[in-house]
């Protein structure tokens, strides 16, 4: 439906929006909280599932209540269900 | 750039929470509507940044999730305010020091007045005070300088030129004198010669009025040389006499003498190499002194005087003086002179007081001393003999 009504998928399907600027800075939106914060993995709770960011010298730059910036050296971002 | 600004404008606090469940502690704030900045994993818990505004409604949080909350630092504006508070004095005595800079240099504080020999100070300073200058005057009524120096030239007629200078808190001003105009004898004023000494006349050369005395002749002080009262009439024909400035040059032999006592033992003032330093401020043309007794508990001491003036590079002079008094102790001893140094000095004193009262063109063409000594007191007198015109003019009585 929100592919024959051209309406963003994060949007109409409240899922997360994701942006990554090289292995520095990731751009999450649409979160639904923090699960683990450490400065090697950070695990961040989405509609359907985990978002598990794992590196090194992470730190969550800004965190308001649906967007957050992490900045660090990122190794993988994983989708766990 | 801006949110920074912002964020120091809001205020800030850093804090640090511990426990288990500091990622819930992060999340309820989310859902209250609390912002997080610069969230850094520490050991057991998390460190970040929280608005000023937003610290007071953790506490409902901090009680729910069991986390402890300490505040590591405040930041921003307030803080920075509050902190300062405590600096009241600092800041007071900063914007003392800052109206201090800016109050002074609008005001004359000191009045300098150079060059100025026989002319009458006071009227000078006078004069400069009619103009507006003087001290705790505002510089910014005083009017132009040129305009200053015209009055000052007008105020006093013994003054060539003078010019005003501004340097910072001081106006100083330069004179010259005039110079005297060299006197010319006023021809229609009848005039006698008489001998200013005693003295053997050896040329009288008379070029107006009437000779009184000839080569060869012993003249006394005070005795007519040459009359302006000249006689114009013949032999059996009524008396009538013409009034004229007297002229001429009457070369005479003269003896000058000068006589005086003078004792074989000197006084000196010797310094013993102990000295003091007293200081005396003199701030805004008022002088204070900073020590009672100035002698530093010397029984005898001779005193110098330096002048330290504050002057800063673009405010100049800034009405604040050091006057630095080098007092340095001093012993009286006697001296005894031999009596070749007592004849020596007296030959040089008595020579100047002779010299004082000799006529133009004088040449000397010899001289005596004598002395006699009596309780190491010479009595010395010293006779000097010249070649000199010994006339000198006075009025003519009628």
């Amino acid at each position: 439906m929100a592919d024959t009504m051209r309406i963003p998928k994060d949007v109409a399907m409240d899922l997360p929006r994701v942006s990554v600027c090289g292995d520095r800075e990731i751009f999450i939106e649409n979160h639904k909280g923090l699960l683990e914060y450490t400065d090697t993995d950070i695990r961040i709770r989405m509609r359907d599932g985990i978002i598990h960011i794992s590196g090194d010298g992470l730190r969550i730059i800004v965190m308001e209540y649906e967007r957050m910036v992490i900045d660090g050296r990122f190794r993988c971002v994983e989708y766990e269900k | 750039m801006f949110k920074k600004i912002f964020k120091f404008a809001t205020g800030y606090v850093i804090i640090e929470v511990t426990g288990k469940n500091s990622e819930r502690f992060i999340n309820m704030c989310l859902h209250n509507g609390l912002e997080i900045c610069d969230a850094v994993p520490i050991e057991g818990g998390q460190r970040m940044n929280i608005r000023r505004r937003d610290f007071g409604r953790i506490r409902r949080i901090v009680y729910k999730c069991g986390v402890r909350v300490r505040i590591i630092s405040k930041h921003g504006l307030k803080a920075r305010c509050s902190s300062l508070r405590r600096r009241c004095g600092f800041f007071v005595c900063g914007a003392a020091v800052c109206i201090f800079f800016l109050v002074v240099p609008q005001y004359i504080w000191c009045v300098e007045i150079n060059g100025v020999y026989d002319a009458d100070t006071e009227k000078i300073a006078e004069a400069l005070r009619e103009c507006g200058v003087y001290v705790g005057a505002k510089k910014s009524d005083i009017a132009e300088l040129s305009e200053i120096k015209d009055a000052v030239l007008r105020s006093s007629d013994e003054l060539n030129w003078a010019w005003l200078y501004m340097e910072g808190s001081k106006a100083r001003l330069e004179v010259q004198e005039v110079t005297p105009v060299p006197a010319v004898d006023d021809m229609d004023t009848p005039t006698d010669i008489i001998a200013a000494c005693d003295g053997v006349i050896r040329s009288a050369v008379v070029t107006r009025g009437e000779r009184r005395v000839n080569a060869g002749m012993t003249v006394t002080e005070g005795e007519l040389l040459v009359s302006g009262k000249v006689a114009v009439f013949r032999e059996g024909y009524p008396e009538k006499y013409m009034y004229v400035h007297s002229q001429g040059r009457m070369i005479a032999d003269t003896i000058r003498r000068e006589s005086g006592k003078y004792s074989a033992q000197e006084t000196l003032r010797i310094k013993t190499g102990s000295s003091g330093k007293r200081l005396t401020l003199e701030l805004f043309g008022k002088s204070f002194e900073m020590f009672r007794d100035i002698s530093c508990g010397y029984d005898e001491y001779d005193v110098t005087e330096e002048v330290y003036d504050l002057k800063l590079p673009i405010f100049g002079y800034m009405g604040i003086s050091a006057v630095v008094s080098r007092v340095d102790e001093v012993r009286e001893t006697v001296h005894e002179l031999s009596g070749d140094e007592v004849i020596a000095r007296a030959k040089e004193e008595l020579e100047e007081k002779i010299c004082r009262g000799l006529g133009t063109g004088a040449v000397k063409t010899g001289e005596e001393l004598s002395f006699t000594e009596k309780d190491d007191v010479y009595d010395v007198e010293l006779r000097m003999y010249f070649r000199e015109n010994i006339g000198i003019e006075v009025p003519t009585e009628e």
